[in-house]
């Protein structure tokens, strides 16, 4: 998977952001916070600004992660590889 | 205001599900950035998009990802059969009949060999009426 550092980044970062940007948006690339955003538009322009057409972490902060489900998928009602 | 609806019989819309026409191309700031630098824009791709209320998050076809030639900027635990991974999510942009949206963060999955480029999940519904009438074979997508 791509974005692994800068998700390891995160989460070392996790508790510590939480206290000062909760619910905001932090742009990462490596292991560098480039910004904290209101919003993921605002993120990605600058983002794309800087790096282009190339990976970069966007990550809401928040206390714990959301997990994600597509029971159609995971259950085989709809058969594809996740 | 209805932006869809969509009239077949009860077998049908029972077999197929839900399904609507959907484009699928880069996001703006991405097509922006690009064109300003007169580097090409890969093709956006047509093909239908299943409704699935159980999806909290919308998800695409990986080989459309692949042809629009998107890099991921975001990270999402997923639940799987085989317990909890993390996936890449890409923006992308969706050409939905009479709207279009420009979308923060999709993830990818194999469904073409299904006869689908996307599974239209709670993120998009959150913005939407989605009415389902089984009995008559219709499907309404209101903004």
């Amino acid at each position: 998977m791509e974005l692994e550092q800068e998700l390891q980044f995160f989460e070392s970062m996790r508790a510590k952001w939480v206290g000062n940007y909760k619910d905001k948006f932090v742009l990462i690339k490596g292991k560098e916070l480039l910004g904290v955003f209101d919003t993921f538009g605002d993120a990605y322009r600058v983002g794309v600004g800087k790096f282009g057409n190339t990976p970069f972490l966007i990550k809401r902060v928040s206390e714990e992660e959301q997990v994600e489900r597509f029971p159609a998928l995971t259950l085989g009602v709809i058969h594809a590889n996740l | 205001m209805p932006i869809y609806e969509v009239g077949t019989s009860r077998g049908v819309l029972g077999r197929f599900g839900p399904v609507l026409p959907i484009e699928i191309s880069l996001p703006q700031t991405l097509m922006d950035y690009l064109t300003s630098r007169g580097e090409p824009i890969p093709p956006s791709v047509s093909g239908n998009a299943l409704v699935d209320t159980g999806a909290s998050i919308t998800v695409v076809d990986s080989d459309v990802i692949s042809r629009l030639k998107i890099s991921p900027v975001g990270v999402a635990r997923i639940q799987t059969a085989a317990g909890q991974v993390n996936q890449n999510l890409y923006p992308a942009r969706f050409k939905l009949p009479h709207l279009v949206i420009d979308f923060e963060a999709v993830a990818g999955a194999d469904l073409r060999p299904h006869g689908i480029v996307a599974l239209i999940g709670r993120d998009i519904l959150s913005r939407f009426v989605f009415i389902y009438l089984g009995g008559s074979g219709r499907i309404i997508l209101c903004f």
